[in-house]
């Protein structure tokens, strides 16, 4: 444990086989195991053996084409409803979509799912990036942000309050812009008190919602001195709605891709960029998005034209799109490159995601340093390849994260509540 | 095997652990009625015994045996069933879930799901649901026929979206690094009255097609909804000879619509009680009935029978017919409404007796006896062509359900018209269901 009595928060993103669309090749797979109950718990008991917080999976609601299998169709209370008889602390984080969902039926699920795993569950907001899944729910056009971030903040009251009605709490009788919902859950209350709620935004809709109701703030920061600058914002944000700040940790996304050596780890991106033209046109679209230019229409040998990056800084902060503006300013500030350079290097920036290529001992000194330094409470792990990775984390990083004194020997509570709450940190610790 | 098309005898157990009306019982664990020990239990005991399917109501939809649905639990069914997938190997899981309450998508996903994980033993038990308008915002429930409407669509859309994978559509050619096969997967761009839906969807097509079909409307409606996608049909049947007239009526429709009438399975419920002796049985009978509480069931028997008021009707006076509603007319569970009506009606039932039927077993079929006699009721109704099978709902709880697997089962297996082992591994297969094409 540290002097402040933080420890160190970990989940295990288990995107499908892994964040690499080539995961599914590995050697160690079928490729069919997604849709098998036995994948999702072996992934788990492993993180569980290497005392994860949680394990957590995104959502869509949507098929997204076919060289993603990154996120797959699976209905996430199914799989982790049939993780939990296999596994006794771990937490699973479920995502479901305000958008696309239904606040009576969602409330009833997340809270089944609470009592059935005895505490251990907690719902993942969000409210749908992707535009083509409204025309699976009947919708011409998908909402755009303002309105499912108003759907969302009732959504979430209506959740909330349908959770207060378990056991004997007060009936709910709402009547909003959106839902009109009345009675009560016929169930018992939480042994959590309620289902935490992660909210996965830090923009400024998204972190009120989190700041009043959320346990968790998922966010993605490239630089430790942005990681501060939000984690202070979200504290406040708990602060200011009559919270306590360790009751909101701050948990940023980590990209990892990891390998006994830095040299083995670099040569796995390098030659899944050089040998999967899909993953290089992808890479190459989206940097172009990420410029607001078309990559091919751009002299590679040449820096980025500063008119381009500056247009593109400008239309971002315009959209409050925090995550493009921020790695802009990565780039804006960086050595003067050419741009066929840049696109090598921005392999390892993942969209937005901090992203770490190396060894066990440097991602350890990764991890510390962002959690001493009040960038994170704790990191959401993605990594490259599921399997592959997962014991190398449980049997070599682990340790070295308790030998440090930042990572928990034992689980301290029964909860996932307990878990985030072991985890958070309080705002007067952080140095302004 | 049996005598009946040469097929065995059909067995379901309903996923419930208490005795309804015993749960003030100090060792009735009705603490646990939602955590998950007591259902691996109950599962447990019925996979061993090698039966068909675990059966899972919804406090939405389908009556349970019990006035007070709150006696079975609320935990999200196909939640529960899940996590009881991860816990069971072979037997069949059927969940409720409503076409009123539920967006097509997103259930496709989920049963889809779940008939991955299971490899292939879900079924869906379809409802349109009896209520849950106010969770659901709806000023009042949509009207019977409106609600089949919606279900027909429904049902429409959920099986082009699990046909939107071709069977082969998952490839996993390394050599050519190719995942999905393109050419396999499309969009099904369904335009209706009640839903549009561009798909596909996004996880392949389930082991078995798409899960089993399973429908409980005893109403004319409900029938003909059932004779038109039900590979199982549930009812609630007390009376030989009109289980009989309701079997060769939905077989009879199931063949007008061109269906091959032998592939689909007929189950009542049966509330079972088992005693040692036929004494020892009917005297926990009678205790079954002395535990019901006639006031909390005459609310739910007026309430069926669509709000009329039976409090000044003396228990042991008849229901004068004047204030008995029309069954066919109620919104609300029509064909269930009228098993109470034809008790009152024609077999003169008093209000006592009618609050038995509904207290007990909620106009389901009883039986008291020994496993000798049990067994004996069940392969009657199966020879005389009223049932192909059983939904049974242990009147004893979980002591009930082990009763029924050890005592009752074996009885059936010896006389060769129950399996003893799994043939098969999909729920489809403990049916002798077509593969769906």
């Amino acid at each position: 444990m540290t002097e402040d009595g933080r420890r160190l928060f970990l989940a295990y993103n288990v995107r499908s086989y892994g964040v690499s669309p080539r995961a599914w090749l590995s050697p160690q797979l079928t490729g069919r195991e997604i849709f098998t109950a036995d994948y999702w718990s072996r992934i788990t008991r492993l993180a569980e053996k290497g005392l994860f917080d949680a394990v957590f999976a995104g959502d869509s609601s949507q098929f997204l084409g076919f060289n993603r299998i990154d996120i797959d169709g699976v209905d996430r209370f199914v799989a982790w409803a049939s993780v939990v008889p296999h596994t006794e602390r771990i937490g699973v984080i479920v995502t479901a979509s305000t958008t696309y969902n239904d606040p009576y039926r969602l409330a009833e699920r997340l809270l089944s799912l609470d009592l059935l795993s005895d505490g251990r569950v907690s719902w993942n907001l969000v409210t749908t990036f992707a535009e083509d899944a409204a025309a699976n729910f009947g919708l011409a056009r998908h909402p755009e942000r303002g309105l499912r971030y108003r759907r969302a903040e009732e959504f979430a009251e209506v959740v909330v309050g349908l959770w207060d009605s378990a056991g004997d709490g007060p009936a709910v009788a709402h009547r909003g812009e959106n839902f009109t919902v009345s009675g009560r859950l016929p169930l018992p209350r939480s042994p959590q008190g309620r289902p935490p709620i992660i909210r996965a935004s830090s923009s400024d809709e998204g972190r009120r919602l989190a700041g009043r109701l959320a346990a968790a703030v998922f966010d993605s920061a490239l630089t430790v001195t942005e990681a501060q600058e939000r984690y202070r914002k979200v504290k406040s944000d708990a602060r200011d709605a009559g919270r306590d700040p360790a009751d909101l940790a701050y948990l940023p996304g980590l990209r990892i891709v990891l390998a006994s050596t830095t040299a083995e780890a670099k040569a796995r991106v390098d030659e899944l960029f050089t040998q999967d033209p899909i993953t290089r046109s992808e890479h190459e679209s989206w940097f172009g998005g990420l410029i607001g230019a078309n990559v091919a229409d751009l002299d590679p040998d040449k820096p980025i034209p500063a008119t381009v990056l500056e247009a593109a800084t400008a239309a971002a902060t315009a959209d409050r799109d925090h995550l493009r503006a921020s790695t802009l300013r990565v780039l804006a500030d960086g050595p003067q490159i050419p741009l066929s350079e840049h696109l090598l290097r921005t392999r390892y920036l993942s969209g937005g995601h901090g992203t770490f290529v190396g060894a066990p001992e440097h991602l350890a000194d990764r991890m510390e340093h962002w959690f001493r330094s009040y960038a994170a409470d704790g990191f959401v792990i993605a990594p490259d390849l599921v399997t592959e990775t997962l014991p190398i984390l449980v049997e070599e990083v682990v340790p070295l994260l308790q030998r440090r004194g930042i990572y928990k020997h034992e689980y301290a509570a029964s909860t996932l509540a307990g878990h985030f709450r072991a985890a958070a940190g309080r705002l007067s610790e952080v140095s302004a | 095997m049996g005598k009946r098309h040469g097929r065995h005898i059909h067995l379901g157990l309903w996923l419930t652990f208490l005795d309804a009306a015993d749960w003030r019982n100090p060792d009735s664990r009705a603490e646990e009625l939602n955590s998950l020990a007591p259902y691996v239990e109950v599962a447990e005991i019925g996979e061993r015994a090698k039966l068909d399917a675990l059966i899972r109501g919804d406090g939405l939809g389908l009556p349970l045996p019990s006035p007070d649905q709150a006696y079975a639990g609320s935990l999200e069914i196909l939640t529960l069933l899940a996590a009881l997938a991860a816990r069971t190997e072979k037997i069949g899981l059927i969940g409720t879930a409503s076409t009123t309450f539920t967006e097509p998508y997103n259930l496709a996903r989920t049963l889809a799901t779940l008939d991955h994980i299971s490899n292939g033993r879900v079924g869906w038990n379809i409802v349109t649901s009896v209520a849950g308008e106010e969770q659901f915002g709806y000023d009042q429930i949509p009207g019977h026929e409106e609600r089949y409407e919606r279900a027909d669509e429904f049902i429409e859309v959920v099986s082009k979206l699990w046909a939107s994978w071709e069977s082969d559509a998952v490839l996993v050619d390394r050599e050519n690094g190719v995942f999905f096969d393109p050419k396999k997967i499309n969009r099904i761009d369904h335009h209706g009255k009640h839903f549009h839906v561009a798909g596909p969807l996004n996880i392949a097509r389930p082991p078995q097609g798409r899960p089993v079909f399973v429908q409980a409307g005893d109403s004319d409606r409900g029938r003909n909804f059932a004779a038109e996608h039900a590979e199982l049909v549930f009812t609630a049947q007390r009376d030989l000879e009109k289980a009989q007239a309701f079997y060769r009526d939905v077989k009879e429709r199931v063949k007008r619509q061109g269906r091959d009438e032998s592939r689909v399975s007929i189950l009542p419920g049966l509330v079972v009680t088992i005693g040692a002796t036929e004494a020892e049985a009917r005297e926990l009978h009678d205790q079954f009935l002395a535990r019901i509480d006639y006031e909390r069931t005459r609310t739910s028997l007026e309430a069926l029978l669509g709000g009329i008021d039976l409090s000044d009707i003396d228990l042991d006076e008849q229901v004068p017919e004047e204030r008995l509603p029309e069954a066919a007319t109620l919104t609300r569970q029509p064909g269930r409404a009228q098993i109470f009506v034809d008790l009152a009606k024609e077999k003169g039932a008093t209000l006592r007796q009618l609050l038995q039927a509904l207290g007990t077993a909620h106009g389901h079929g009883r039986v008291f006896g020994t496993p000798r006699q049990v067994a004996d009721h069940i392969e009657r109704w199966a020879e005389a062509g009223a049932a192909d099978g059983f939904a049974i709902s242990p009147a004893q709880g979980l002591a009930g359900a082990r009763l029924f697997a050890d005592e009752v089962v074996p009885i059936l297996q010896d006389r060769g018209v129950f399996r003893r082992e799994y043939t098969g591994s999909t729920l489809r297969d403990h049916f002798g269901l077509w593969p769906v094409s």
